[in-house]
C-alpha cells in the first residue's frame, strides 16, 4: 500500500511519497556553495557524495536568513535529474495513503497541479521533486 | 615543500582548494598596494600589482563569484597564480593552509547545482567532511584572459 511522509518546517507541513524517499538523516549542516540555482540553499554531504539541499524555506515563503540551524532532518530522495534532500524540522509520522484524502488545488500560487494530502484534519502539500526543481509551490 | 598539495582558503561562507603547484606566493596585506587606474569592477578587475618586473593583473574572486566586492582598503590577502607563462593575482579571503592531495576527494559539482552563470568550476573537493569549491588554474586562467 503507498504511503507518505509528513514533515514540518517551520509553521508549515509538507507530505512525501515514500518511495521518493531514500533515507532521512540527521542534518548537521547546509554548506554554502556559490552561484547555484535559486532553489538550493547549499549542499550536504551524505555517504561521501554532494547532495543538493531544496530551498523549501523560500519555496514555502518563509523567511528566516538562518535556515540551515533551523532544520534539524532531511529526506534524501530521488529525481530524474539526481539526488535531493529536503529540509525537514520534524518527522512528523508515515501513513498509508488510502488513510488520507487527495485534493487538487491552486492555494494561490498559481499551480493548479499542487496535490495536497489531507490527513487528520490537515492539509499538506504533496511535494513532486520535479515538480519543486521546475515551478514555485506553496 | 612539495607540490603534491593544495592550498585551502575561505572566501565568505565558502572554502576552497588550489593545486599549490600553480601557487607562486601568498601576499598578505595587499590593499594599499594596488594600482587602481584600470580596475573595472564590472569584472571583478582590482587593479595591477608589481610581481617580478611585471604587472599582475588581480581579480577578485568573490567579485566573480556573486559576492560583495572585496574592499582595497583593507587587508586584502593575494595569491599569485600562474599557468604557462599566464600570471595573475586573485584576492580571497582567509587562507586555511596547504594539505596534502590525499586529503582531497574530488566529485563532480552535482548537475542540479551548474547554474548558467557558473563559469568557474565545474568541481568539489571534499576534505574534512566539507565540499570546497575546486579551482582549477587552468580554466580561470581560461577565463581571465590567459593563453
Amino acid at each position: 500500500m503507498a504511503k507518505v511522509a509528513l514533515f514540518s518546517l517551520e509553521d508549515r507541513g509538507y507530505a512525501l511519497a515514500v518511495d521518493l524517499i531514500e533515507q532521512i538523516i540527521e542534518l548537521e549542516k547546509i554548506f554554502d556553495l556559490p552561484q547555484t540555482p535559486r532553489q538550493f540553499c547549499g549542499a550536504l554531504l551524505f555517504r561521501q557524495e554532494v547532495i543538493p539541499v531544496v530551498d523549501l524555506w523560500s519555496a514555502f515563503g518563509i523567511n528566516d536568513a538562518n535556515n540551515s540551524t533551523r532544520a534539524l532532518f532531511a529526506a534524501i530522495c530521488t529525481s530524474r535529474r539526481g539526488a535531493v534532500a529536503l529540509p525537514a524540522r520534524q518527522v512528523l509520522r508515515i501513513v498509508d495513503m488510502a488513510k488520507g484524502t487527495l485534493q487538487f488545488g491552486d492555494d494561490g500560487s498559481g499551480d493548479e497541479e499542487q496535490k495536497y494530502f489531507l490527513w487528520a484534519g490537515k492539509r499538506y502539500p504533496l511535494l513532486t521533486i520535479d515538480a519543486i526543481l521546475t515551478r514555485p509551490f506553496r | 615543500m612539495t607540490l603534491d598539495k593544495k592550498i585551502v582558503f575561505r572566501l565568505g561562507p565558502c572554502g576552497f582548494s588550489l593545486p599549490i603547484a600553480n601557487l607562486l606566493e601568498v601576499r598578505e596585506g595587499i590593499g594599499r598596494w594596488f594600482d587602481q587606474t584600470h580596475a573595472d569592477s564590472s569584472v571583478g578587475l582590482l587593479g595591477t600589482l608589481a610581481f617580478r618586473g611585471e604587472q599582475l593583473l588581480v581579480w577578485d574572486l568573490g567579485a566573480a563569484l556573486g559576492f560583495p566586492p572585496s574592499d582595497c582598503n583593507s587587508a586584502l590577502t593575494m595569491l599569485t597564480i600562474g599557468h604557462n607563462d599566464h600570471h595573475w593575482g586573485l584576492v580571497v579571503g582567509k587562507v586555511e593552509g596547504f594539505f596534502s592531495t590525499a586529503e582531497f576527494v574530488s566529485r563532480d559539482l552535482p548537475e542540479l547545482l551548474v547554474a548558467p552563470e557558473n563559469h568557474l568550476y565545474r568541481r568539489l573537493d571534499l576534505w574534512r567532511g566539507e565540499p570546497l569549491v575546486q579551482l582549477d588554474p587552468a580554466h580561470l586562467s581560461h577565463c581571465w584572459g590567459g593563453a
